[in-house]
């Protein structure tokens, strides 16, 4: 089930925090700090009990982009007692929204992650771009800040599977997303601002992660003699 | 023969970004006619639900930070964005204290859509202006702090039935448009905005 306003609620953090990053004003940490501390839940992984049952794949996701924009500008941790590390949350969210649980199996859409988390939400065979793509966006993230390269791996992957299924076409269009009961083959060519936009931030990070050589993802500068 | 390339990295990963470049020019191209933000598959028509109308406050900031790690994209994306942003501050004119933005900016005017979502929107715009490479994203050798648990989230709830539904803190709209006022105030004289 979708709440209208689910999106914004998690992603207007991370606007203010941006807005500490460069200007240095640390008026509204506090407010911040306690919106996410609010949202991690037991397991520490922004599936809270009283908001699970209706959280999408994306909303999840949202929080985890606040927490990983913490995690990049040091924005304060909160106290021991709440136990909040903002990279581990991060990387709580990616590997549940890695898991076949969350996603398709089988057919054209094989391994794409699902709009909902939850079966019994509308919406459970809609496989859209949002979902993947704040993924990929994380994915990307985490790479670049751990070295890791699984990260970037499953980033890539997830790339590729959304430019197979034409969810960003060969013009640089991003569409919505399809459904597994269609075989992904029903696109739905609407265009939103924010599917592209995250796309295009994971991809950023992407290139700075290969072209920088944070893992070795590139040739070495030798070849040996033949 | 030995054969050398150069020992230096050049910032010239091909595949990503030619990615990269196609949806950045692409999404300049589609989401700002005359510059100026515009969510195209509902502001025509004003179907646009409240979190479609955050959506040009996302893209203003994350493609913003995407010119911080791709600089190649700055002189295309920042007279754009510049334009842009100069068009959501100047409809901002509305409410009692006559700063309250709106949702459409290409209009020039207030539309007395009155919302939190709206000064957030502004408020990544001008956001994203201020980025620079000052400050760009940490890493854990970069001097990020935060310390990470890769084992963390191995296990999934299974919930069963549907539980009851709460609607959690909606209460945050309200505190999040003062406190973006608020911010205006002293972002728009420091910016010489008018």
């Amino acid at each position: 089930m979708c709440i209208a306003g689910a999106n914004w609620g998690a992603v207007r953090w991370g606007a203010l925090i941006d807005y500490r990053h460069v200007t240095g004003d640390k008026t509204y940490d506090g407010m911040i700090t306690r919106a996410i501390v609010h949202q991690v839940g037991d397991k520490r992984d922004f599936m809270p009990s009283n908001w699970t049952a209706s959280m999408g794949n994306d909303d999840q996701g949202f929080w985890a982009m606040t927490a990983m924009l913490a995690a990049e500008t040091n924005f304060p941790a909160p106290d021991d007692k709440h136990n909040v590390d903002y990279l581990s949350v991060v990387q709580a969210v990616f590997n549940e929204q890695t898991m076949m649980e969350r996603r398709v199996s089988g057919g054209n859409c094989d391994g794409g992650l699902r709009w909902q988390a939850y079966s019994f939400n509308n919406g459970w065979d809609y496989v859209n771009t949002i979902s993947n793509g704040i993924y990929f966006n994380l994915g990307a993230r985490l790479a670049r800040y751990t070295g890791n390269d699984t990260y970037a791996e499953m980033a890539t992957k997830t790339f590729e599977l959304l430019e197979r299924l034409g969810y960003v076409d060969e013009d640089g269009n991003v569409h919505d997303g399809a459904h597994q009961v269609k075989d992904c083959l029903d696109v739905n060519k609407q265009q939103f601002s924010y599917n592209a936009a995250v796309l295009a931030q994971g991809a950023a990070y992407m290139y700075d992660y290969v072209s920088t050589n944070r893992r070795a993802s590139l040739p070495p500068p030798f070849s040996p003699l033949p | 023969m030995r054969v050398l390339t150069s020992g230096l990295q050049t910032k010239q990963d091909p595949k990503w970004k030619k990615r990269l470049d196609l949806i950045v020019d692409r999404t300049l191209a589609h989401f700002y006619p005359n510059g100026v933000a515009y969510e195209q598959a509902c502001e025509t028509h004003k179907t646009c639900n409240v979190d479609m109308r955050s959506f040009k406050g996302y893209m203003h900031r994350w493609i913003s930070s995407a010119t911080l790690l791709a600089p190649h994209l700055a002189d295309k994306v920042r007279p754009v964005f510049e334009t842009s942003a100069e068009a959501a501050v100047r409809q901002c004119t509305g409410g009692d204290n006559a700063r309250l933005c709106g949702f459409y900016w290409s209009t020039g005017a207030f539309d007395g859509l009155t919302s939190a979502v709206h000064q957030m929107n502004v408020l990544g715009a001008l956001t994203g202006l201020l980025m620079n490479k000052d400050g760009l994203p940490l890493t854990n050798t970069t001097g990020g702090t935060s310390r990470g648990n890769p084992d963390a989230g191995q296990s999934l709830d299974k919930l069963n039935e549907l539980p009851p539904i709460t609607q959690g803190d909606r209460a945050g709209a309200g505190i999040v448009t003062t406190i973006i006022l608020g911010i205006f105030a002293s972002l728009f004289a420091w910016m010489s905005i008018n």
